[in-house]
């Protein structure tokens, strides 16, 4: 009961967060608009796998933020390059129709969903390596102690209770 | 004899079927028995004088039950006894490897026996002048010397020389005393005593025997032989010996005038040796009858039969022992010895009993048998006493031990067991010895009967109970463990060379400590106290049983027999092999096995116990067992968690893979932001 209550409060708590952040995104989007709207194309456009990822809300908070991350870092340059080339509605334009920019900003989105997906199953396969290389010591020295114990050893483990696990 | 004691060890070898010798000069030849002379369980055999052999010997072959007297055999070496057979050596002779007797060399009667039953009567002159002097001889050399002989029968006496001249009488000492005597040849005192209960006696019994022995050669047949012993003994109580033997025989008034005097009923009034050698002026007063026991006043109905006889009284309570309880509470035996036999002192014991067994719950059978055995114990205090099945002469138990022991004879041990197990023996001796004078003669002493009372207390331990009672009562008798029986084993260092034989040619089979082994390793050592009572505090079969007895045989072998023990050494292997099997560890049993094996080559007891190190080595075998149970059973259940634990390892990876992966993605944002900062701004 207590338990349920934490993560409640948690949850709310996160929510509260999260709000936070989208007005404060929207107050910089807003003034984005207003101040650097070509900019704000190129950077909406590379953006759409992260709006997929928040409006798909797939409730892990990290794959989203990963992907946003790693789609930021993708749009970044481009963004840089918009910049270089003078802050047009023709440059960011010209920049979309480049299907380059679109992999560059693309890219680190899809880079995102592959390490989201491929760390874990790389970590679980060297847990899983770990955890049969314990296996196997543990049995390895049982089956030693009842070299050394004889076949009543393995009768008096039986009898011992097992402890909970 | 103490474990310090000087090792008399016997010869190594001797080669087989070769007969044996006894000091190395008489030859022992088994296969030739002498008819004439054997008699009772022991063996008579010809003996070769290596020294003389012109010389006839024959030698007398004791079985390891028998009773030797010690003091009339040490009489008899010391100085020749006139008128007796001459013992000229005794020990004991090899056989074989193993067997070994106790052997008795006498000089051979070459005449043959006095008499024999199918020859007829011996004339009276022939009697008084060529047996009675050589038979009073022999007694007064005994008597002097404060012995009896109690072997005096017409089947004893010999002729010494082969024209059959002079009159010897034969040995008394390889057999317990009266035990080869006819019932009709014994005295009131020990005829209803078991024939190897009857003791050493008094002189007045040899001199009863006498008048018995003239009796038989006069008649030419056993006095009595129509009756049996019940009949007897009733008659001689009832009319006195003479009057029943001898008042209705065809004899001269002399001969009639010394049996009086030899058979008299009282021993106090019957003559001595003196007497007896002197009987030609003892007969000029004609010596008064004996008219058998005591009379009462009145008589007193026992049993639908009415006695006024108490030593008869007493026989017959012995054989009827309910009837003789309800006499005894009935009150009527108490008013009967008060009243008609003027015993004021035993009238009050009776009383004293009387009120002890009515106190007894019923049922109770031991008590009521207590009772009666008191009970007739004061209506005839000179007489034997009795105890269910039992019954003997004050000094004769040990003797009584040894026969029940020979026939293994359930019953009787239980009989003498229960004597000393429930202090009625020590009650009876304590009383009698510190009462009475004359008994404490007739007694054992006080201290060993004590201390058989002790020892029955442990009866069921090993070292204790009627085993020990037999050694500590019988010094001479040798170990009757079956492992050594037949090897007349005296020592703790026999023990052991005897033992160590059986057990090399058993290859460690056989038990070296058994009930007889232990009673007699425990009555001839000393300082074993500590090792037999920490057995008798583990069941045998234990593993400190096991250890205990192999440090005990191992004090032993420092003490006693230095020299190496394989045979015992094999036994201990034996004893070992379920210790070593509940080492639970394969590498620890192995590793002590191979010690053991090492050390066994020695053949020193001590030294295997010191290389195995056996008590250590099991305490830390458990205690190590504990800990690798522990040990087993965590890993068993840290596999079991690491098995089961898939979708555990399989969220925890996502969660790290999440971690890893934020940090990849934070990591790419700030350098793509640095980089990109620095390439376009700079």
């Amino acid at each position: 009961m207590a338990k349920d209550t934490k993560k409640a409060a948690a949850k709310t708590e996160s929510k509260v967060g999260q709000n936070i952040a989208i007005f404060w995104l929207l107050i910089l989007s807003g003034l984005g608009i207003v101040f650097i709207p070509p900019t704000m194309i190129v950077i909406f456009a590379g953006m759409i796998p992260s709006l997929v990822a928040i409006l798909l809300n797939t409730e892990r908070t990290g794959g989203i933020a990963t992907m946003i991350s790693f789609n930021l870092a993708g749009v970044i340059p481009v963004v840089g390059i918009l910049w270089e080339r003078g802050q047009t509605f023709s440059e960011a334009l010209k920049i979309l129709s480049d299907v380059y920019m679109w992999l560059a900003m693309f890219g680190g989105a899809g880079l995102a969903v592959f390490l989201t997906w491929a760390v874990p199953v790389v970590v679980f396969s060297a847990y899983e390596l770990q955890a049969k290389a314990n296996i196997a010591k543990l049995q390895k020295r049982r089956a030693k102690l009842i070299e050394e114990w004889g076949g009543q050893f393995v009768a008096d483990m039986r009898d011992i209770p097992k402890a909970p696990q | 004899m103490s474990l310090a004691e000087k090792m008399d060890m016997p010869p190594e070898s001797v080669p087989a079927g070769s007969g044996g010798m006894l000091e190395g000069r008489f030859r022992i030849d088994l296969s030739r028995p002498v008819d004439f002379l054997q008699g009772g369980v022991n063996m008579a055999v010809q003996a070769a004088d290596m020294q003389d052999p012109s010389q006839e010997r024959f030698a007398v072959v004791s079985t390891p039950y028998s009773s030797y007297r010690r003091q009339i055999a040490q009489l008899m070496m010391e100085s020749r006894i006139p008128g007796m057979i001459d013992l000229l050596a005794r020990g004991t002779v090899r056989f074989s490897e193993t067997d070994v007797r106790y052997v008795s060399v006498f000089d051979l009667p070459r005449g043959g026996r006095l008499f024999t039953d199918s020859e007829g009567a011996i004339a009276e002159n022939l009697v008084l002048d060529y047996v009675l002097p050589p038979v009073s001889a022999a007694l007064l050399t005994l008597h002097r010397a404060g012995l009896t002989h109690r072997a005096i029968r017409a089947d004893n006496l010999f002729f010494a020389d082969a024209e059959r001249s002079q009159v010897i009488v034969g040995e008394a000492i390889t057999t317990a005393p009266g035990s080869l005597q006819p019932d009709v040849y014994e005295p009131q005192e020990s005829a209803s005593a078991h024939p190897y209960g009857r003791g050493d006696g008094t002189p007045a019994d040899d001199i009863y025997a006498v008048g018995i022995l003239m009796l038989h050669l006069l008649t030419g047949r056993l006095p009595g032989a129509d009756m049996s012993a019940d009949e007897i003994y009733r008659g001689k109580l009832g009319q006195g010996t003479f009057a029943l033997l001898a008042e209705d025989l065809d004899l001269s008034s002399r001969i009639s005038d010394v049996l009086a005097g030899l058979l008299h009923d009282d021993p106090k009034r019957r003559w001595n040796v003196e007497t007896l050698i002197n009987w030609r002026d003892a007969i000029k007063e004609s010596p008064r009858r004996g008219r058998g026991d005591r009379r009462a006043f009145s008589k007193i109905l026992f049993d639908g039969e009415e006695y006024n006889s108490p030593r008869l009284l007493a026989h017959e309570m012995t054989k009827r022992p309910k009837s003789a309880v309800e006499l005894l509470q009935s009150g009527r035996l108490e008013k009967w010895v008060r009243n008609s036999l003027r015993d004021e002192d035993a009238s009050k014991e009776i009383s004293h009993i009387q009120s002890s067994s009515a106190g007894a719950p019923r049922g109770q059978k031991r008590n009521g048998t207590t009772a009666v055995t008191q009970a007739t114990r004061l209506l005839d205090p000179d007489g034997p006493l009795w105890y269910r099945n039992v019954s003997f002469t004050r000094g004769a138990i040990g003797n009584l031990m040894l026969q029940a022991y020979q026939l293994d004879d359930t019953e009787m041990k239980k009989s003498i067991a229960e004597l000393f197990e429930s202090g009625l023996l020590l009650t009876m001796a304590v009383s009698e010895i510190r009462e009475n004078k004359e008994k404490r003669a007739e007694w054992m002493s006080e201290s060993a009967i004590s201390n058989c009372f002790d020892y029955m207390k442990r009866s069921r331990d090993l070292g204790y109970g009627l085993e020990r009672c037999l050694y500590e009562l019988n010094p001479v008798t040798p170990c009757l463990s079956p492992l050594v029986l037949g090897s007349h084993v005296k020592n703790v260092p026999d023990f052991l060379t005897i033992a160590e034989k059986k057990l090399v040619s058993a290859n460690g089979q056989g038990n070296p400590f058994d009930r007889h082994a232990a009673a007699f390793i425990a009555s001839k050592s000393k300082g074993l106290d500590k090792y037999l009572k920490t057995l008798s505090y583990h069941a045998p079969g234990s593993v400190p049983h096991t250890l205990v007895q192999l440090k005990l045989f191992a004090k032993l072998q420092a003490v006693a027999h230095p020299a190496p023990l394989p045979g015992f050494a094999a036994w201990a292997e034996e004893m070992l092999k379920p210790v070593f099997a509940k080492i639970r560890s394969r590498l620890r049993r192995e590793v002590i096995s191979q010690r053991f094996k090492e050390a066994k080559k020695s053949g020193n007891l001590e030294t295997i116990l010191t290389a195995t190190d056996i008590e250590r080595q099991i305490a830390a075998d458990s205690r190590e067992y504990e800990n690798a149970l522990a040990t087993a059973t965590q890993a068993d259940q840290m596999a079991a968690f690491l098995a089961n634990g898939t979708e555990h390892r399989r969220a925890a990876a996502n969660h790290y893979g999440a971690w890893i992966t934020s940090v990849l993605s934070v990591t790419s944002l700030i350098t793509s932001m640095v980089l990109s900062a620095l390439y376009f701004m700079g």
